[in-house]
């Protein structure tokens, strides 16, 4: 390493005001262990967020109960957001069966956990029997079950369950609900678009949204310019909601987008030389959206994936 | 021949370690940085137990690193064993006593190790019950019965 006559200088100069710095530092946020005396309100740097940070929610649930001030700190609002921050980031996995019997059951677990099928974290929803029970994906932990008039809104990582008020249009046609987050503005809203008939009962003609958490909830209807029903699944990042339609005339397959925020749909253009029919589904891969086409090239187990970039 | 780092810990012992293993602890890298490490990095609040520890857990991860380099391309389609045995070592790593714990997870944090600190954090608490919380932190209950009654009717989830 050659150092010119100069930077020699420098480098004396910062070493002589460094050092005793970085000593008296040393003493103002690392005192010794003292092992009679440690609490977690002394530990220096946010020690205590970065424990807790790490813990599963289970383990969270047990510290809330060490004392008053343990809870007040899970509880406060930039812990709770800090977490979510966290956790998101962690492979998840949520496995939903639905099986003869009217129910519904979510298992939700941490990949690494050990044992992977403890028996803990299930939930299970009963619902009436019939083909148009609708999952929505996961949005930040959540799932949005819909059938019928009935919607629901689970964290089946915290088995908790959350009915909103029946929808009204859901009496009048099939129709399909989404969860959709938006970052900014830190809201939830349910969308429910109609789906195409298959049976003889009417196509709905309306979309209705709902804010979630707002308090005396209640479905509004809104406007679309572009008459869709929905085909498959829906998908939300970004603070849109994607979602494979049928245009009016029931011709063009397209994807539509929701802004939660603004209530907006958008057409979404396809990439070029990209095309869709109705076996296209939207799915998370490595967090990028992506349309997966579960029928490509017949009965082949193959997949052919459309990674979307709305960004 | 890389060049040594010598580190002295609170009972005036020294370390001499390589530049890379030191480089590892940011706090250390910032010093080396500004050509101010001569003549030994005195860590008066960090004993010589936990030095050691600490020494060991950078020297780890640079080899690993290094390893990891060398075979880079040579991953099967299921990601790398390599990490799968460095995270081994870790969690054999960590399995120390409470106090131990406790230093090395402030000396991580002092010396700005990454790594170390989360690995720490990350061991401190799991898999503890609520008493044994409130024993190593002596956290006094502030609840009332009733009130305890209550918390655990609300995260009833994690009971099971």
């Amino acid at each position: 390493m050659s150092i010119s006559g100069l930077q020699t200088h420098s480098s004396i100069d910062i070493s002589s005001t460094y050092r005793p710095q970085l000593i008296q530092q040393t003493h103002s946020y690392y005192t010794r262990f003292d092992k009679a005396s440690i609490t977690m309100e002394a530990l220096p740097n946010d020690l205590e967020e970065r424990i807790l940070l790490n813990l599963p929610p289970t383990e969270l649930g047990t510290y809330s109960r060490v004392s008053m001030r343990c809870r007040n700190v899970i509880q406060s609002k930039e812990f709770i957001k800090e977490y979510i921050g966290r956790s998101t980031t962690e492979p998840r996995l949520l496995l939903v069966e639905t099986t003869m019997k009217p129910e519904v059951l979510f298992h939700s677990m941490y990949q690494q956990a050990n044992p992977l099928l403890s028996g803990k974290e299930k939930v299970r929803i009963p619902h009436s029997p019939g083909p148009q029970l609708h999952i929505d994906h996961p949005v930040r932990g959540l799932v949005c079950l819909s059938y019928e008039t009935k919607v629901v809104i689970t964290n089946p990582g915290a088995k908790e369950i959350v009915c909103l008020p029946e929808n009204e249009a859901g009496k009048q046609g099939e129709t399909k609900c989404f969860l959709g987050y938006d970052e900014d503005t830190d809201v939830y809203k349910v969308l429910c678009v109609p789906v195409p008939v298959l049976s003889t009962r009417e196509e709905a003609r309306e979309y209705q949204v709902l804010t979630v958490g707002s308090g005396g909830e209640s479905w509004r209807g809104i406007e679309c310019k572009h008459h869709h029903s929905l085909v498959t699944n829906g998908i939300c990042k970004g603070g849109v909601v994607c979602f494979v339609a049928l245009s009016e005339c029931r011709q063009i397959v397209r994807v539509m987008s929701f802004d939660v925020n603004s209530e907006i749909f958008t057409v979404t253009e396809l990439p070029k030389g990209a095309e869709i029919h109705e076996s296209f589904s939207f799915v998370n891969y490595n967090g990028t959206m992506a349309l997966v086409d579960e029928l490509f090239n017949g009965y082949y187990p193959n997949f052919l994936i459309i990674i979307w970039n709305s960004g | 021949m890389s060049k040594k780092i010598i580190f002295e810990s609170s009972e005036g012992e020294s370390f001499e370690v390589d530049e890379a293993v030191a480089l590892e602890c940011q706090t250390i890298k910032n010093m080396i940085e500004d050509d101010c490490t001569d003549g030994g990095i005195p860590l008066a609040n960090v004993n010589s137990a936990t030095l050691t520890k600490v020494i060991d857990y950078c020297k780890k991860h640079v080899e690993a690193a290094a390893a990891a380099e060398a075979n880079a391309g040579d991953k099967d389609i299921y990601g790398a064993n390599k990490d799968i045995e460095l995270k081994t070592w870790d969690e054999e790593f960590v399995k120390v006593d409470q106090p131990l714990l406790f230093d090395l997870m402030l000396a991580a944090n002092f010396l700005i190790i990454p790594g170390l600190l989360d690995l720490t954090c990350k061991t401190m608490m799991r898999g503890k019950t609520v008493l044994q919380i409130r024993e190593i932190f002596h956290i006094k209950k502030d609840y009332t019965d009733a009130e305890e009654a209550e918390v655990r009717k609300e995260n009833a989830w994690a009971f099971e």
